[in-house]
């Protein structure tokens, strides 16, 4: 039986669910990633911050807390308030934006689980310690098929390729 | 075979066991700890159980006129609302004061006021507060004088019509009174409170809402238009909007009751809406427009029918209404005067609806002691003025003020409980008081 461990890319994460937003952006920015694992002190996984959840925030939170995003068309806003909006967003934690009702699998859950959450709801879902929560790796549709053609996987990739430039 | 006649379990006194019913069932909603459905339904369910009512009993105890009012209402303004038309007149409104802050109060509190009178409180401040304090963001100033307006405006436009409010759908559902009956008797003295409220904020914070031109100019480059979806859609929902308010008007003259217009005009917005879909969209339109229907008020409604019901069968209510009509002597201003002060406190701190469905079997059975319908009249003004201006006095006072403090909380502004305690009740006060005078010149007088 295939099972999350064999599968799953080891993976880890700098973003704190404390720390600033402002630093998430950088990170987010510098690597050109939509979505990243955020964990909490004791490094258990909390959270994703995604693309979508920061232009989410980055709209008036006065119009999404309480509908659809379909009528807001009235809006004519220039780069200044959108940027006053950045700029009030980067000091809030992290905690504030990220999606926090993500599903996570152990090691030891069968591939299964893992591949119709991919499916259904998630596109990475997190591997964690059963005991302790701590995030171990991640699964993703990238990873399932790169692992059933032989290939490694897009982030080993990129570290090779970054050793070959160095 | 169903039983016609309930028999009370253990044989006990029929009339000791729904008061213990009923009372607590109010307990626990007063103490809020378990969903207010579950404790009607709970409640509905003990008084058919402990064999106080019979099912054939509690369903004759059931007002459907108010149920399906009430639910034909909600998908009606459920499909209106994806036009954006709501959002469109707040923001041509806005726009209309030229972005002046005190002006934009005014106005979005008159816009609240119309739109509750005719559509449910909470939709509406869910429709116009959030806008509210988007405008109030872009110009920098406090949310707190428009969030306050806004609770006032919805709890006074709303008592100025029979759908305005659901103590006046149950009230108007119960007796003769008509559409039109609410509209004169109710809605001058609705529109007076209301100048008066906004006259009053207008002296508090006429000067000290200030912001600058750069700001006005963001809220002026707003353009109301492009939030209006489907032109289409938008013009079968306001033709249904407008047929279903012109059927409360002349309604009565056909003895076509308000849940029958409201429940019609559902439907043929359904058909409307549904022109041109094949049998999967169409499916998906009715599910879509049915899932907004609030089905726990509905419940919630329906189980505390069926409470009442059961206190009214077994004599608790007559017995009420005959020690009432003894502290008031039987005068029909005193006792009217005595009901709206009454209906006033107990809104301020307790829901209204539950309050109102049990005062409604009691002022029935005082109308023969106060000399009939016609006499009993005020009372019932009374009953509906109290219960709506009396949601002013507090936070908690009704459903729109709890619904305005929790989008204030959202927005990172949260209303304190004594803050609003402070203008609330003192314009409570006045504005039941006024009323009083009122009904004193137009009935007593």
């Amino acid at each position: 039986m295939l099972t999350c461990r064999e599968v799953m890319h080891p993976t880890t994460t700098p973003l704190y669910a404390d720390e600033p937003l402002g630093k998430a952006i950088d990170f987010i920015m510098e690597r050109h990633m939509g979505l990243v694992p955020v964990v909490d002190r004791q490094e258990r996984f909390v959270g994703f911050l995604s693309g979508e959840r920061l232009m989410r925030a980055l709209l008036p939170r006065h119009l999404t807390m309480v509908r659809g995003l379909d009528r807001m068309g009235y809006l004519r806003e220039s780069r200044e308030e959108l940027r006053e909006r950045l700029d009030g967003l980067t000091q809030q934690p992290i905690s504030t934006v990220m999606e926090s009702r993500a599903e996570v699998v152990h090691p030891d859950t069968p591939l299964i689980e893992a591949h119709t959450i991919l499916a259904d709801t998630q596109f990475v879902v997190p591997v964690v310690d059963p005991d302790s929560g701590r995030l171990l790796g991640a699964i993703s549709f990238f990873t399932i098929l790169a692992l059933l053609r032989g290939e490694p996987c897009w982030s080993d990739r990129l570290e090779q390729a970054a050793g070959k430039t160095n | 075979m169903q039983a016609t006649e309930a028999t009370v379990l253990f044989g006990l006194d029929p009339l000791g066991v729904s008061a213990g019913i009923f009372v607590m069932a109010y307990g626990f909603l007063l103490s809020e700890r378990i969903h207010r459905t579950v404790v009607a339904l709970l409640g509905a369910a003990a008084m058919l159980l402990s064999g106080v009512l019979t099912q054939d009993q509690a369903i004759a105890g059931i007002d459907f006129n108010t149920i399906a009012l009430l639910a034909g209402m909600m998908v009606i303004i459920a499909i209106t609302r994806r036009t954006g038309v709501f959002e469109f007149i707040a923001i041509w409104a806005a726009k209309r004061a030229r972005a002046e802050p005190i002006g934009i109060l005014i106005l979005l509190a008159l816009v609240t006021a119309v739109f509750s009178a005719f559509l449910d409180n909470l939709t509406t401040v869910l429709l116009v507060v959030p806008v509210a304090l988007l405008i109030v963001d872009k110009l920098k100033v406090s949310p707190y004088p428009f969030l306050f307006s806004q609770i006032l405006a919805a709890n006074i436009g709303g008592t100025a019509t029979l759908i305005g409010d659901p103590p006046n759908i149950l009230i108007g559902s119960a007796t003769h009174l008509s559409f039109n009956d609410f509209l004169l008797q109710l809605g001058p003295i609705a529109l007076f409170l209301l100048g008066l409220v906004l006259l009053v904020f207008y002296g508090i914070w006429g000067r000290s809402l200030h912001t600058t031109p750069e700001l006005k100019e963001r809220v002026m480059r707003f353009d109301a238009r492009g939030s209006l979806r489907d032109m289409r859609l938008l013009r079968q929902s306001l033709l249904v909007l407008g047929l279903v308010i012109l059927g409360f008007i002349i309604g009565e003259h056909f003895a076509i009751a308000p849940g029958t217009t409201a429940m019609s005009g559902a439907a043929l917005l359904l058909l409307l809406n549904g022109i041109g879909e094949d049998r999967r969209g169409q499916a998906e339109q009715v599910r879509v427009a049915l899932e907004e229907v609030e089905w726990s008020a509905l419940f919630f409604f329906i189980g505390l029918f069926v409470i009442v019901h059961g206190v009214q069968s077994t004599g608790l209510l007559e017995r009420l209404a005959a020690g009432l009509m003894d502290v008031t002597g039987g005068d029909p201003m005193v006792t009217a005067f005595t009901t709206l002060w009454l209906s006033a406190a107990v809104s301020a701190v307790i829901d209204n609806i539950p309050f109102v469905a049990t005062m409604i079997p009691l002022v029935h059975s005082m109308e023969a002691g106060l000399g009939g319908m016609a006499a009993a009249e005020p009372v019932w003004w009374s009953l509906a003025l109290g219960a709506c201006l009396g949601g002013n006095g507090t936070l908690v006072g009704a459903a729109a003020n709890v619904m305005v403090a929790g989008l204030a909380e959202r927005a990172g502004t949260p209303i304190s409980f004594l803050r609003f305690l402070l203008i609330g009740m003192p314009l409570m006060i006045a504005s039941v008081a006024l009323a009083n005078v009122y009904l004193y010149l137009r009935h007593f007088l």
